[in-house]
């Protein structure tokens, strides 16, 4: 008489992996962009989507389309490129919006991306919560919890997974896939959450305002005393700006806003944060070959 | 090895393109079809398409660009100036022939993609050269010149705005504010709005 072998744990664990994916892939679906790669895009609620930014070059032309083989066009309502969050709005019809996780996730804690480039086949990647990354610092001891930290995992890499949902192991939405996944990164549901509301409300994300145009040039390591090599150039000063205000001049070679270093135009614009406005910041500048600290009330814009 | 799957209108040059692979230890000719325009047809992903162009499908390229995004696509024309699909090709590797290519030229450019190299009939990469904004994204001293118009755009574009409230925000049309997004964008030789935004940034043409 032969025995029936138990289900394995294995198996068990394999056959909710599935589940889960099978349930979270009901709320991805594909964006065709004309001329590109296809994407995937998450229902966030009826009518409205989010994907990744660097995913969708352009503006123009985009559709979705969904697993019944309906197209329908999509159009951009907003970006924030910081968060590497795009928002579209477009007919969902009877998709279901992603489930939010309550929480960032604990670190080790199992998590899944799944994704959808071509409308019926999605793509599932599994992965654990690796770290949490702090992309674009906000100011010492003022750091919200949610706010530009990323989730960071070590689902495999694969390309095409951008724009697809990070999930828990309940199938909640953790994060959208964001970052090239090289790095396995995901932008976490209460930052796009953000992002939403405030293109939602005011059409845009609002940024920090210094008012200076600038080009990055290489500074003596003997000057900085540091290991920092390059400084931003101001090559021009807003009339009327916080950084007029402050008594920054053309030629002023800007090294770091608090202590955060300026090494380049991408690490000013990632320190203009929405919580820095309305904040003073001490600049550290190199003014004629010597150290001069202005300190500047930032604008928004 | 490489799985090759061969789409062809015609049944005498499936079967021909076919001839010339099937002898290759390294490559396995999965099927030919005719168009492949419906994914459910096989659920294999082939490594490299070998596709005999369609001049009446414009868009051919890229619906198979699309239904096998891993794929490397090695596509033969009619007439040099028929390659024009190289956005929609560039993202994959691919190579370019004429459709007067020999077994030997073909077999070199599907290995060549499926390793990741791209390649081209000389004819095809003669134009590729002259052609303005194709691969060359050098940028020029254009940059400097935006217009005084292109840089409120832009300063609008760093918002992350839609060129349809750029041009409500500017009072323009939405046709105007898309022209102008494409002028700075080919000025700073940028593929997206977001690189021309961290482009524009670091030349010290945008406000922050």
């Amino acid at each position: 008489m032969e025995v029936q072998p138990q289900p394995s744990l294995m198996s068990q664990l394999s056959a909710d992996i599935a589940r889960v994916v099978e349930r979270a892939a009901a709320s991805v679906v594909a964006l065709h962009l004309p001329g590109h790669p296809r994407t995937s895009a998450v229902v966030w609620a009826p009518g409205m989507l989010i994907a990744a930014d660097h995913a969708v070059p352009h503006d123009e032309n985009i559709t979705l389309q969904l697993p019944d083989g309906s197209h329908h066009p999509a159009s951009v309502t907003g970006r924030d490129p910081l968060a590497d969050v795009l928002v579209l709005a477009a007919t969902t019809g009877p998709i279901p919006p992603a489930t939010p996780a309550p929480a960032l996730p604990r670190i080790g804690e199992v998590v899944l991306a799944v994704a959808r480039r071509t409308p019926r086949r999605p793509r599932a990647a599994f992965g654990v919560a690796g770290t949490l990354l702090r992309v674009a610092p906000a100011r010492q001891g003022r750091a919200s919890e949610a706010t530009l930290q990323f989730i960071a995992s070590t689902v495999t890499l694969q390309p095409g997974l951008a724009g697809g949902l990070l999930v828990d192991a309940h199938g909640h939405m953790l994060g959208l896939v964001t970052r090239p996944l090289r790095h396995g990164v995901a932008t976490p549901t209460a930052l796009v959450a953000q992002v939403v509301e405030q293109l939602r409300t005011h059409g845009r994300v609002k940024r920090a305002y210094l008012g200076i145009t600038s080009r990055p040039v290489t500074v003596p390591d003997y000057i900085t005393s540091t290991t920092q090599r390059s400084g931003l150039l101001v090559v021009g000063v807003a009339p009327d700006s916080p950084a007029a205000q402050a008594g920054a001049i053309v030629g002023d070679i800007l090294l770091a806003l608090d202590d955060q270093p300026l090494g380049d135009t991408d690490s000013l614009r990632r320190s203009l944060t929405q919580e820095q406005v309305g904040r003073s910041v001490r600049l550290r500048v190199l003014r004629g070959g010597l150290p001069v600290e202005l300190d500047a009330l930032l604008g928004e814009r | 090895m490489t799985s090759v799957l061969i789409v062809a209108a015609y049944p005498s040059v499936r079967a021909g393109l076919r001839a010339m692979l099937v002898n290759e230890d390294d490559l396995r000719v999965l099927e030919a079809t005719a168009g492949a325009w419906d994914e459910s047809e096989t659920d294999e992903q082939p490594d490299v398409l070998l596709v005999d162009l369609d001049p009446g499908r414009g868009d051919q390229t890229e619906r198979l660009a699309e239904l096998y995004p891993d794929a490397a696509l090695v596509v033969l024309h009619d007439r040099p100036e028929d390659y024009r699909h190289l956005e929609a090709e560039a993202g994959n590797p691919h190579a370019a022939l004429l459709k007067d290519a020999g077994p030997r030229e073909i077999i070199a450019a599907v290995r060549a993609a499926a390793a990741g190299l791209f390649s081209f009939d000389p004819a095809i990469a003669a134009q590729l050269v002259t052609r303005p904004g194709s691969y060359s994204r050098t940028p020029t001293d254009a940059e400097d010149h935006l217009t005084e118009r292109e840089t409120q755009v832009l300063q609008l574009l760093a918002l992350g705005l839609p060129n349809k409230t750029i041009a409500s925000e500017l009072g323009i049309s939405e046709h105007t504010a898309k022209f102008h997004v494409g002028s700075i964008m080919t000025k700073l030789g940028a593929a997206s709005r977001t690189e021309a935004v961290a482009l524009a940034a670091r030349r010290g043409l945008l406000v922050l």
